[in-house]
């Protein structure tokens, strides 16, 4: 387990962040999992429905992968990255996978950043 | 402990963030906003150029990929529709995304920021374009005040390029001309705008920079549709590594107007305002280079001062504009005479005019006939007519030797003795006349030193009345000491006095001076005796007079009738109700009034009992020669009669001797003053005189020697 979490945050960015914004940080840190959690249910919910609105798509995993790039959740961002390169080359075999992994990554990374800086969900 | 410099606190400075992901959005806001700084934030392109209308950020953050327009689109329309291009834009994008940076550029972009963002390093990207455009801002703001200041001063810069010969003007120069349809590209163009006159300079001196390096500057001129425009020209060599010139640079300036005002001061400083002409510098001026030119020739060259008679007259009667506009057309006139060298103004109502190469005086005499014939004919001014009459003073050279000043200074004083001559309306200059000039102003210094140097004396003549023996005044007489105890006559120096009109300041020493002495005296134990003061034709008519006098008898205490204002004849009757006015006033305050001089002047029998004088004084001519050649001074019986019939009491002047004395006496004149009683005496020898007097208990007749001045 202690594996798994080991590089789901960039300590560096986040300490940056924390000296930089002080208090602040935890405000965007909630926005990011508000953000996190609307994003990740709508790929969700696109997967859901089939896979036919290519665009938002590309559009939601964009706005992921900037969002948690932004505050050190580099695998997250990492993999949001790789679902719109993908989607970019239209290669759409292995959506519903990638989807599901973000799923995964978000939710492990969301329950560390809780954690981690002992946030109440 | 930090090493770092502490960098500057961004104090509201405005940001503008555009960005559609809500976490990054956040982030930097917060961020921002802790390091001073004002945010607004916009989810979308659309809601940013929303701000801009409104705002103005001095930075802003725009993310690429947004939906609906996204971050190029906004950037090339934030920088098409507002005006403030100096607002730096940075523009998020992926780390990988080598194209997003050229579209960025491209769309007008000035940096860029990868994602993930690294936040330290944000935040000093954001300082460093701050500053930047806070640079770009002073430079434009610099670079407009430059231009600003370069069009004011018409100054425009110029390169040239010495291998294809082209020439770059800056807009500044071709903004000097009217028209719009000038152009140089090349130095052949340039040379063709150059007034022909000055072509050869602009390339002379061009070529001098090019062999020198030293840089120059001259003037030279453009011509323009007729027009005449100077530069200033500047210029320096460009050189290269091998110290060879490569380019000729520098500015160019317009100095047209300065110029333009350069003349016309010039010109005012040479021409009279009023008519245009010539003035005294330029008179002066046009007869040097004249007598430079003649050296070898024989030819005459006369100066001819001309002035108009009774101008004042004209001025009191047409008014200052009218007499004005008169003088005007009198220059013009002046001006249009042919056959004339040089018309000016030398002063006032005052012309001169120079006729060169006259070949005799014949000549000479019919160009002086022709010019009064000209300026004599009426002049119509305001619709009146104007007749005007002229005087003429001519010095002519090389019958006088010297140089223009004074030629033009000798026919100013033949013009003089014109103006004075009943018969001569023209006269020629004569030495003689120089050399009275000469003396007059020499006389003239030496009154102007005594009245500074306390070089004036009063001395009393003593006044005895004949048939009791008592001294009953005296007349104060000025005198004029030179060096070395010598004296000035009161001939010579009265009437000088009187034409330059320090008679008045002297009248008023005179006045202050005799009343300072009669004081003295009274304070010495002198009785009251009765001082005489002459009063000078200009001195009497001064507005002043009065009160002086008064002021003057006030301050020493004085009985007004210690005072005998003495008047000549041609003084009293010049202006007579006048006369009889300021009289009557004198006679109120209780001084005594004598009319000096008679017989001599003009007087008229019938005025003189108008007057209100108190004494009559037989001018000494018609003394002097009683008893001598069987002569039995019939004149000054008749005046001695005359005044005890009219009342008026009599003195003689002039009693010299026994016979003088004696005649006077049978003819029941009241006093005598002259040599036989006395000479004229200090103050100090006058009271001498009054002691003896008194111990004699009648007036003794005193040596000469004791007297020593006249």
């Amino acid at each position: 387990m202690a594996e798994d979490t080991d590089n789901l945050i960039d300590y560096e960015t986040t300490d940056m962040l924390l000296e930089t914004l002080e208090e602040d940080f935890f405000e965007v840190i909630h926005e990011f999992i508000k953000s996190g959690d609307n994003i990740s249910s709508q790929l969700k919910q696109q997967v859901d429905q089939g896979i036919n609105d290519i665009d938002t798509l590309i559009a939601l995993s964009h706005t992921l992968k900037g969002a948690s790039g932004n505050v050190g959740a580099l695998l997250l961002s990492d993999i949001c990255g790789k679902l719109e390169t993908t989607l970019h080359e239209k290669q759409f075999t292995h959506i519903s996978k990638h989807v599901a992994e973000i799923e995964q990554i978000y939710s492990k990374t969301k329950n560390e950043y809780l954690r981690v800086f002992k946030i109440a969900s | 402990m930090s090493h770092h410099t502490q960098l500057p606190t961004m104090t509201e400075t405005p940001i503008l963030i555009i960005d559609d992901d809500n976490v990054t959005r956040l982030t930097l806001k917060k961020i921002l906003h802790k390091q001073g700084y004002h945010v607004e934030e916009a989810n979308s392109g659309e809601g940013g150029l929303a701000i801009l209308e409104h705002y103005i950020p001095h930075l802003i953050l725009l993310d690429v990929m947004m939906p609906g327009i996204n971050g190029f689109e906004t950037c090339r329309l934030i920088r098409n529709n507002f005006s403030y291009n100096e607002t730096p834009i940075i523009m998020l994008t992926g780390l990988n995304d080598v194209a997003s940076v050229d579209d960025a550029f491209i769309a007008g972009a000035n940096d860029f920021i990868t994602k993930p963002i690294n936040w330290p390093l944000l935040v000093k990207r954001v300082l460093y374009a701050i500053r930047d455009r806070d640079i770009q801002i002073e430079l434009a703001e610099n670079e407009a005040r430059l231009q600003h200041s370069q069009r004011i001063a018409k100054l425009a810069y110029w390169q040239m390029d010495l291998q294809n010969q082209e020439i770059n003007l800056s807009d500044v120069f071709y903004e000097q001309f009217p028209t719009k349809h000038i152009s140089a590209n090349t130095f052949a163009d340039y040379i063709q705008l150059i007034h022909p006159d000055d072509r050869d300079l602009l390339q002379n001196k061009l070529t001098e920079l090019y062999k020198t390096k030293q840089k120059i500057e001259f003037d030279h001129r453009i011509k323009l549709d007729y027009l005449d425009y100077t530069f200033h020209l500047y210029a320096e060599a460009v050189l290269d590594q091998n110290n060879d010139v490569q380019a000729l640079r520098g500015t160019l300036q317009n100095i047209t107007q300065q110029r333009n005002a350069e003349a016309l001061i010039e010109h005012q400083m040479y021409h009279d305002d009023l008519t245009g002409l010539p003035n005294k510098k330029q008179l002066v001026n046009e007869l040097n280079k004249l007598l430079a030119r003649k050296e070898s020739d024989t030819h005459l060259t006369a100066t001819v001062a001309i002035g108009l008679k009774r101008f004042s007259e004209i001025n009191d009667s047409l008014g200052h504009q009218s007499a004005d506009r008169l003088l005007k057309c009198f220059a013009d006139r002046l001006n249009s005479l042919s056959g004339i060298e040089i018309a000016g103004r030398y002063e006032a109502q005052t012309f001169v005019v120079l006729i060169n190469n006259l070949n005799g005086l014949d000549l000479l005499k019919s160009a002086l006939d022709n010019m009064q014939q000209h300026l004599l004919t009426p002049y119509v001014v305001d619709k009146q007519e104007i007749f005007v009459d002229i005087r003429m003073g001519i010095s002519i050279f090389p019958i006088e030797e010297g140089n223009s000043n004074s030629l033009i200074s000798n026919a100013l004083l033949a013009l003089n003795n014109a103006k004075e001559s009943i018969n001569d309306k023209t006269c020629f200059h004569s030495p003689e006349m120089n050399q009275q000039a000469v003396r007059i102003r020499a006389i003239e210094t030496h009154i102007r030193l005594a009245l500074e140097n306390d070089q004036l004396h009063l001395f009393y003549q003593p006044q005895i009345d004949l048939s009791s023996r008592k001294l009953i005044g005296a007349e104060a007489l000025v005198r004029l000491e030179l060096d070395d105890n010598d004296w000035m006559s009161p001939i010579d120096f009265i009437p000088v006095a009187e034409e330059t009109g320090l008679i008045i300041p002297m009248g008023y020493w005179i006045i202050e001076t005799a009343c300072k002495q009669i004081r003295t005296w009274l304070d010495c134990g002198v009785e009251e005796l009765r001082i005489g003061i002459n009063l000078s034709a200009k001195q009497f008519s001064d507005p002043n007079l009065s009160t002086t006098l008064d002021n003057a008898v006030y301050k020493y205490r004085l009985p007004s009738h210690c005072i005998d204002l003495e008047i000549t004849e041609s003084v009293a009757l010049d202006d007579l109700d006048q006369t009889i006015n300021i009289l009557q006033r004198f006679k109120q305050r209780g001084y005594t009034i004598s009319m000096d001089d008679f017989g001599t002047g003009y007087s008229s029998l019938s005025s003189i009992h108008l007057l209100p004088i108190d004494i009559l004084k037989i001018d000494r001519a018609f003394i002097k020669d009683i008893g001598r050649n069987g002569e039995h001074g019939a004149m000054a019986k008749t005046i001695i009669n005359m005044s005890h019939n009219l009342n008026l009491s009599v003195i003689a002047e002039g009693a010299e001797n026994e016979d003088h004395i004696e005649f006077l006496k049978a003819n029941h004149c009241n006093e005598v003053q002259g040599f036989y009683y006395s000479r004229p005496l200090s103050a100090d020898q006058f009271l001498e005189y009054y002691k003896q007097y008194i111990n004699n208990e009648s007036c003794i007749i005193i040596p000469n020697s004791i007297a020593s001045a006249q």
